[in-house]
């Protein structure tokens, strides 16, 4: 395929993580949602669960996305473009996360202050509900690292 | 999509020696393939290292390899 053959093993490896960070979103969040605003009493055993399957399906995502990408026929070598790349893709991702982290304690801080103003997207009583925000900010910003280097790529290809 | 202001002869120069494949000189000069098709296509400027390198593979001064778009007038 020629469009395999204009990507590096870099960008083919960024490809496949992108790839396997959806996946893994597209089925770990909703489930912890519905889980958490269902207010599940053995939730820690159905999470167990969840987080297991979230690994697996990981595993298989990647390799699947391995094998179609040919990722191992070249030997990953990293140059100039690349780390000037990277660094901008983490430049992005950090002012991503700093914006989705201090959304959430914002929030945290508002509720604190006003609670009788807690509706629908109150947060601060759940604390299960803060890590899983937390974790989701960590993957979006880990997400628009990859995708803001596959656009660098695209763009300069 | 994407052209730098940095225009370049190294796809002549390539032709020039012998006909020197982008695979073989992205492997002298230390860069991918398509680092080095990035930059052949003006799409990609590169450091002032690697364009050094690059113009001492032909073994030519690196103005023959890269001149800046409008600079040539001043």
């Amino acid at each position: 395929m020629n469009l395999l053959s204009d990507m590096s093993t870099t960008e083919k490896n960024l490809w496949a993580e992108l790839g396997v960070d959806v996946v893994v979103a597209l089925y770990y969040f909703p489930k912890m949602f519905s889980l958490i605003r269902a207010g599940d009493t053995a939730l820690v055993s159905v999470m167990a669960g969840v987080v297991v399957t979230s690994i697996i399906l990981a595993i298989i995502v990647g390799t699947a996305l391995a094998i179609l990408l040919r990722v191992w026929r070249e030997p990953r070598l990293e140059d100039e473009r690349d780390l000037r790349f990277s660094a901008r893709g983490t430049l992005i991702a950090y002012r991503a996360l700093a914006i989705l982290v201090a959304l959430i304690m914002g929030q945290l801080v508002f509720e604190g202050l006003f609670p009788g103003l807690r509706g629908q997207l109150a947060i601060l009583t759940k604390p299960l509900l803060i890590a899983h925000l937390l974790l989701l900010s960590l993957l979006l910003s880990s997400a628009a690292k990859s995708a803001t280097q596959l656009f660098l790529y695209r763009r300069a290809s | 999509m994407g052209q730098t202001s940095i225009r370049n002869n190294i796809r002549r120069l390539r032709f020039e020696a012998n006909e020197m494949t982008q695979a073989e000189l992205a492997e002298k000069v230390g860069v991918t393939r398509q680092t080095l098709n990035a930059i052949e296509a003006a799409k990609y400027s590169p450091t002032l290292e690697l364009a050094f390198r690059i113009a001492e593979v032909f073994g030519v001064p690196l103005d023959e390899v890269f001149q800046h778009v409008g600079s040539s007038d001043n």
